[in-house]
């Protein structure tokens, strides 16, 4: 449109030639660069060229005359909007109405007035170029109503006529519009008429845009609008209603994955931080209390371990619903018959829960509250044919007393936690300032180790084993270390038991099980190739399904000698689930490993089952070697452990011998091997190595040569 | 405007002089000669169809020296077209010789009045 307002160009068709040529004279005097035509058909062949902006058309011409070239023009796309001006003789009525059929514009009786021609051809150019803006105008608008996914109607507020304007195929709202040719307002839900007539009234006196959006059950499902109000005439409102249903339901999932746990539906941590951080806000602002409890079920991660994710996932769930039932406001209300506290539970992840309490009426609610939870809790649970009790810890922390800020506040109810655990579990503990260093010492540990895992911070130490039954080094045994960067050495056994409770075993053991597959693969080229390493597996590793798997993947990935990795457990471990752990055993044993029954005669053996454990050697309990020159009684039970060792075809190794004396009451006993301080330390790889081949090489006096050579 | 004339409608002339460009060819030279050249051939195209009996063409050509002559303010061309115009669509071939002589005659004392206003 805009080149059409810069080049206006007017073609003259008329056989005079004088008359085309006032014609030119009087439009190029209006300012329009003017073509002519001596007739019709030259005229139609010259529009392209031309492209004209204004068309003057002679009535009367030969070869094709200029009502058919007005028809003619008109039916070609480009040229429907030209304004054409025909050019009829004075007092000519049937041929000025026979123009206007043809499409005409506007005529000009002959004789012609040049001068009134020239402001003639000026007002009819502006005109039509005004209306084809509109036109095109027009043309986009509805090109525009077609392309968006919107239902567009015009709606008069005072006779509540609703109008239809626009919409391709894909309607929203057509349920509600339906296809009723005459449709008002009062066909429309009342409610949303209602709205909408307010909003009408609102949007005519500020001319704003109005948004909004208003919901329905369609069929059996609920569908989401959005309404755009826009003002049009004085009393006409232009609404778009666009379906945002899916995406509300996008948007809600999204909030639901992020503010809300998948397994139990509670709120998660990011949703609990959150309300804290509110709630932290609302009681400083007018002065009041709020509580975190901080609630961890007792042992749950055994269960979790030893019975699978899939039957802890369903105690959890159960757990969730109970917390959630009794702390349900209405429940709550009617119990405490005055409180009007609220409450917010939410998972944070694992076994651990929060409740947050705002408003409290009385510092004794917490408490009260986490009575009720335990009570709610420790009910025993039915679950695929077991009953189970389940006991929480929970910790409390107050704002303000306790910390007045999330961290400290949910650190604190943390600390307050452990508290309650390390005095017994099933217990509920208010954080005080002089609570126990030791929970936030095992906090402290449990985020140091998580860091020692990552960073490769933990060692293997090596013990070596030693045959009494020929002085040979028979392997040596894995020894984990851990060096705290600020507390130096941490003992295994403050730090195993951390790592248990915090769910690291696993790690650990896979960090234990690959270093020494690395170990053996380096001493295989050397001297100490075919010297076994023992390591021990955690019962909770031992529990884990994929434990056999675990093994064999860790040999063959390093393509080591199964017969150079020896497995140690411990007694009590092996007897937990004696049937289930014999045919792992025996897969393990089988691939060519040894396996080895530790801390022996603590536990509670069955010697039935003794026999049917596809072990290689038992290895007697330090309690019993220690004080062996001393008590008559380690002596007997020592000797008694060799002897049914022994009758079950066992190799015996007693660990812990401190002392010479010690390896001679051994020797006497007819035990096996030997371990101990007194024969070596645990020490490094590099160290442990040294000493083996030193061994070795004193060893090596002719006749053990020669029995090496046989 | 160079001399009074009866023949010529001094009003037309005036007219055409008022849409002459400032730097423009002389407009209304040229329209004379248009008219000149236009108004023979036209006279020739209507002898002709009076000679054919064809009363369609002088009805037609009769119709163009119409506009063309009352351009130019030949009052009496003009007038004399019309008749042949409106003969030739009735058919009254019987009129056409004598308004076609009168019309030459007209012609070209139009004709002779045009050049002196255009003559320097």
């Amino acid at each position: 449109m805009s080149e059409r307002k810069k080049t206006p160009r007017a073609l003259v068709v008329d056989d005079d030639p004088t008359q085309r040529k006032l014609q030119s004279a009087a439009l190029e005097q209006a300012g329009l660069i003017v073509s002519e035509a001596e007739n019709g058909r030259v005229a139609l062949d010259l529009l392209d060229d031309v492209q004209p902006t204004l068309i003057l058309l002679d009535v009367e011409m030969p070869v094709m005359d200029g009502f058919d070239t007005c028809k003619a023009i008109r039916q070609q796309p480009d040229y429907r909007d030209v304004p054409i001006i025909m050019i009829t003789g004075n007092g000519d009525t049937e041929s000025i109405d026979k123009a206007y059929k043809m499409g005409a514009t506007d005529f000009v009786a002959k004789p012609i007035n040049w001068s009134l021609l020239s402001h003639r051809a000026r007002y009819v150019h502006r005109a039509g170029d005004a209306s084809f803006g509109l036109r095109e105008s027009e043309a986009k608008n509805r090109a525009f109503i077609q392309a968006i996914p919107d239902t567009v109607l015009v709606i008069d507020r005072r006779s509540g006529e609703i109008e239809r304007v626009g919409g391709g195929s894909n309607q929203a709202g057509d349920s509600l519009i339906m296809n009723k040719s005459r449709l008002t307002l009062d066909d429309l839900p009342k409610k949303l008429a209602a709205s909408w007539r307010l909003q009408f009234e609102q949007v005519l006196a500020t001319g704003q845009t109005h948004r909004g959006e208003f919901s329905r059950t369609e069929g059996d499902e609920t569908k989401h609008y959005e309404t755009r109000i826009v003002p049009f005439t004085a009393n006409r409102l232009l609404v778009m209603i666009r379906d945002i249903s899916e995406q509300k339901q996008t948007s809600a999932r999204v909030y639901q994955l992020a503010y809300f746990d998948t397994l139990t539906g509670l709120p998660n941590r990011q949703s609990f931080l959150t309300e804290l951080s509110t709630a932290i806000r609302c009681a400083e602002k007018n002065s009041t209390m709020l509580s975190v409890l901080y609630l961890d079920l007792d042992n749950f991660k055994r269960i979790n371990d030893s019975l699978g994710h899939s039957l802890g996932d369903e105690l959890l769930k159960t757990i969730s619903q109970r917390i959630e039932n009794c702390i349900r406001a209405d429940d709550y209300v009617a119990r405490l018959g005055k409180s009007q506290s609220h409450l917010h539970l939410a998972r944070l992840g694992g076994d651990e829960f929060t409740i947050l309490l705002t408003d409290l009426k009385s510092p004794d609610e917490p408490e009260a509250v986490a009575n009720r939870i335990t009570d709610a809790v420790c009910e025993p649970i039915l679950q695929d044919g077991h009953e189970f009790v389940i006991t929480p810890s929970i910790g409390i922390a107050n704002y303000p007393e306790d910390g007045q800020d999330i961290d400290t506040l949910v650190k604190n109810a943390d600390v307050a936690m452990y508290s309650a655990k390390e005095s017994g579990k099933n217990s509920c503990r208010q954080y005080s300032g002089t609570m126990s260093v030791r929970s936030l010492e095992h906090l402290e540990l449990e985020h140091s180790l998580r860091r020692a895992i990552l960073n490769d911070d933990l060692e293997l130490h090596y013990q070596p084993k030693l045959s009494l039954d020929n002085g040979r080094i028979t392997g040596v045994e894995a020894l984990l270390r851990w060096t705290h960067p600020e507390r130096g050495a941490v003992s295994p056994a403050k730090f195993v038991p951390v790592a248990e409770d915090a769910g690291l075993i696993i790690d650990l053991s896979d960090w234990v099980l690959h270093t020494t597959c690395k170990q053996i693969k380096a001493w295989e080229s050397g001297p100490l190739r075919n010297l076994p390493i023992a390591i021990n597996l955690s019962g909770k590793q031992f529990k884990h399904s994929d434990m056999y798997r675990v093994v064999i993947n860790a040999i063959q990935q390093y393509s080591i000698d199964p017969s150079t990795l020896d497995l140690e457990l411990t007694e009590s471990e092996l007897m937990r689930d004696a049937d289930g752990t014999i045919g792992t055993l025996t897969k393990l044993k089988e691939a060519g490993l040894s396996l080895i029954v530790d801390d022996f005669g603590t536990g509670y053996s069955s010697l039935s089952y003794l026999k049917k454990f596809p072990i290689d050697a038992l290895k007697i309990d330090r309690s019993f070697v220690m004080d062996l020159d001393k008590s008559d009684d380690n002596l007997s039970i020592c000797a008694a452990i060799v002897a049914l060792a022994h009758s079950l075809n066992l190799r015996v190794i007693a660990e812990g011998v401190e002392a010479e004396d010690y390896v001679y009451l051994l020797r006497q006993i007819m035990c096996n091997e030997i371990q101990g301080y007194h024969f070596c330390r645990p020490c490094n790889a590099e160290d442990v190595a040294r000493f083996v081949i030193e061994h070795m090489q004193q060893e090596r006096s002719p006749v053990s040569i020669e029995q090496d050579i046989a | 405007m160079n001399s009074p004339t009866t023949v010529i409608d001094i009003k037309a002339i005036e007219q055409i002089r008022a849409l002459q460009q400032p730097n423009g060819e002389n407009l209304l030279g040229t329209i004379i000669s248009l008219f000149i050249d236009e108004s023979a051939r036209l006279q020739g195209c209507i002898a002709e169809a009076i000679d054919n009996s064809d009363c369609d063409a002088v009805r037609q050509y009769a119709h163009s020296l119409k506009s063309c002559s009352a351009n130019v303010g030949a009052v009496e061309v003009t007038s004399l077209s019309i008749a042949l115009e409106s003969a030739g669509r009735d058919g009254e071939l019987a009129s056409l010789n004598e308004l076609m002589s009168r019309l030459q005659s007209n012609l070209k004392t139009a004709v002779s009045e045009l050049q002196l206003l255009i003559s320097p």
